[in-house]
């Protein structure tokens, strides 16, 4: 479904700050995995989605969506198989237009935007009952600007948006960090509907507990390298203390943070 | 109606033909696009020149219009494609489209003379009528036509990106259209707002000048920003209505400042007072966008 093969990356190339991340990265995801990555801060798991998506260009391997090369295809190109939630809740939602506005919108991905009506008006009961799933209420306030609602009301809202033309690829990027315990419970469980046999997806998570939880599948990445890649059964068995014995030699691969 | 209150609400329906293009850019667009200046000269050389060579007045500012989303379309390939920071691109195709006008007119200043422009009211529909309120009604239903056409366009898939764009271009990126694309479009109707409106002036004061685009943009964020902080808050209200209003109304300004004594050699001193006090005056809300608008930034 998804191949990385021999991905190297270097940001700043040729300045005093050049910095390598990848040197030789390659993942392979079939249909139905559902990928867990942790990982410390700048251990390349965001690069890693926005290699993928095609927001960062590598420096050379191939990116395989599909079965078709699109490692020189266009972010907005590869857009089309896949849906993306971004840790700021802002970046998924337009925040000048309503839930009604913004949900039109994202309803209509795959087609054409053309000169037809923007608001879809017979989806509109539609889109309540998928809100209404999301058990915050959000179906009452079709009329609301996402500018004006809190982060995780506008980040269950992204979700919902990115998964509307039930992307072959869903790509999430501690999208449910920022979010109240509550309200990320909610995000996390609204996800793991996604996590089905003919969808693929990628969720960085800075949380082991969450990581545990979640998906069929766990990477660890370090310094731009895959320090485990584990899934079904053994992934199921695993443990926050496992993992840690298992890395206790390694320096930083945990911070506090990834244990709370 | 008063000889002078009439003129100063043609000439606001006008110049709004050119705010609601403004609006577009620097609102929903998040785009300080400096174009303007040109774009709004270009209409009016446009029309002069076929105006005088006996072409039909209105295909005159059909011409503008599509002369306008032109110069639009090269400021936006400028800065998506060449990746020219927007500002400067804005100021690039400017400074192009001076010469562009000159070669269009052939001098400086023309005089459209005895031509038939959409003001000529001889005979027909507007018999009896004194010529400033004919010339109100034309111009008020140009406005409305342009006012209508943006509401419905605003409304459409295409213009639900061209908002989206302006707020989080990551959006439409991840919804798989072309950001740079969705921009080009935006600016080129935006500068074609602005040439016709440049068409029509040109039509009502009868001369074309080189140096009548001098501040257009400048006049167009005045009107914007006025428009906005008087009738922002109504709620459900359109940004073109916005446009026109604040147009208006600062096109009233302009003439009260003429009526007690300024002379027309201080309008834009004027323009430039009356834009500080209007962004002094605006919401918070309303000079941030402005202020930021306006630090050089690169999002291409
Ligand atoms: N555009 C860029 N320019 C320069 N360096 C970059 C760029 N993007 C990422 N990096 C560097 O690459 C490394 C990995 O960054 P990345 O954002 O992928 O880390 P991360 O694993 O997502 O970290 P975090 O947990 O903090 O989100 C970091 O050292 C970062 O500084
Ligand atoms: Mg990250």
């Amino acid at each position: 479904m998804l191949e990385l093969n021999n991905i190297k990356k270097t940001f700043n190339k040729g300045t005093p700050n050049e910095f390598i991340l990848y040197d030789g990265l390659s993942l392979k995801a079939e249909v139905g995995d559902h990928i867990v990555v942790v990982g410390s801060n700048g251990s390349g798991k965001s690069t890693l989605l926005n290699v993928i998506a095609g927001s960062v260009y590598v420096d050379s391997g191939s990116v395989v969506l599909n079965k078709i090369d699109v490692t020189n295809k266009k972010e907005y190109i590869r857009a089309q198989d896949i849906g993306r939630v971004f840790q700021d809740p802002k970046m998924g939602t337009c925040s000048t237009m309503t839930i009604m506005e913004n949900m039109s919108l994202a309803y209509n991905k795959g087609n054409k935007y053309g000169m037809e009506a923007g608001l879809l008006k017979h989806k509109r009961e539609m889109f309540k009952d998928m809100l209404r799933q999301l058990g915050i209420s959000l179906e009452e306030k079709m009329e609301t600007k996402a500018g004006a609602l809190s982060g995780g009301q506008r980040q269950a809202l992204a979700l919902l948006m990115a998964t509307m033309g039930n992307p072959k690829l869903l790509l999430l990027d501690e999208h449910a960090a920022a979010l109240d315990p509550k309200t990320s419970a909610i995000v996390l469980d609204l996800t793991e509907s996604f996590m089905t046999k003919d969808m693929t997806s990628i969720m960085v998570t800075h949380n082991l507990a969450d990581a545990l939880a979640h998906g069929n599948r766990l990477l660890m990445l370090h310094k731009g390298k895959v320090l485990l890649d584990i899934k079904g059964e053994e992934k199921k068995k695993m443990t926050i203390e496992a993992l840690i014995h298992m890395f206790s030699k390694e320096e930083d691969v945990f911070t506090d943070t990834m244990l709370f | 109606m008063d000889v002078l209150i009439s003129g100063i609400i043609t000439q606001g329906f006008i110049y709004g033909i050119m705010s609601m293009g403004v609006i577009v850019t620097y609102l929903v667009l998040d785009f300080p696009d400096m174009t303007v200046d040109g774009s709004f000269p270009l209409g009016a050389a446009v029309a002069a020149s076929l105006l005088l060579s006996g072409v039909n007045p209105w295909l005159c500012c059909i011409a503008a219009f599509f002369a306008g989303t032109l110069a639009g379309t090269v400021t936006g390939i400028l800065h998506v494609k060449l990746h020219i920071k927007n500002l400067l691109s804005g100021i690039i195709t400017m400074t192009a489209l001076y010469s562009i006008n000159l070669h269009l007119t052939g001098k400086p200043n023309l005089f459209l003379g005895n031509a038939v422009t959409i003001f000529t009211f001889e005979n027909g529909l507007f018999a009896g009528i004194p010529s400033s309120i004919a010339t109100l009604i034309v111009a008020f239903l140009i406005a409305m036509v342009i006012k209508f056409a943006l509401d419905w366009f605003m409304k459409t898939k295409k213009g639900f990106l061209v908002r989206t764009v302006g707020d989080n271009p990551q959006l439409v990126a991840s919804l798989g259209q072309n950001i740079g694309a969705v921009k080009i479009i935006a600016l080129a109707i935006a500068n074609g707002f602005a040439a016709l409106a440049g068409a029509v002036i040109c039509q009502y004061q009868q001369f074309f000048d080189i140096s009548m685009g001098l501040g257009t943009i400048v006049m167009g964020l005045v009107a914007v920003i006025i428009g906005k902080t008087v009738f922002g808050r109504i709620r459900l209200i359109q940004l073109s209505t916005i446009a026109i209003l604040g147009t208006i109304i600062y096109r009233a300004t302009i003439a009260i400042a003429l009526n007690i004594g300024f002379e027309s050699i201080d309008l834009k001193l004027i323009t430039a007072v009356v834009f500080v006090i209007a962004l002094v005056l605006s919401s918070s809300e309303i000079k941030e966008s402005i202020v930021r608008l306006f630090k050089v930034k690169n999002n291409a």
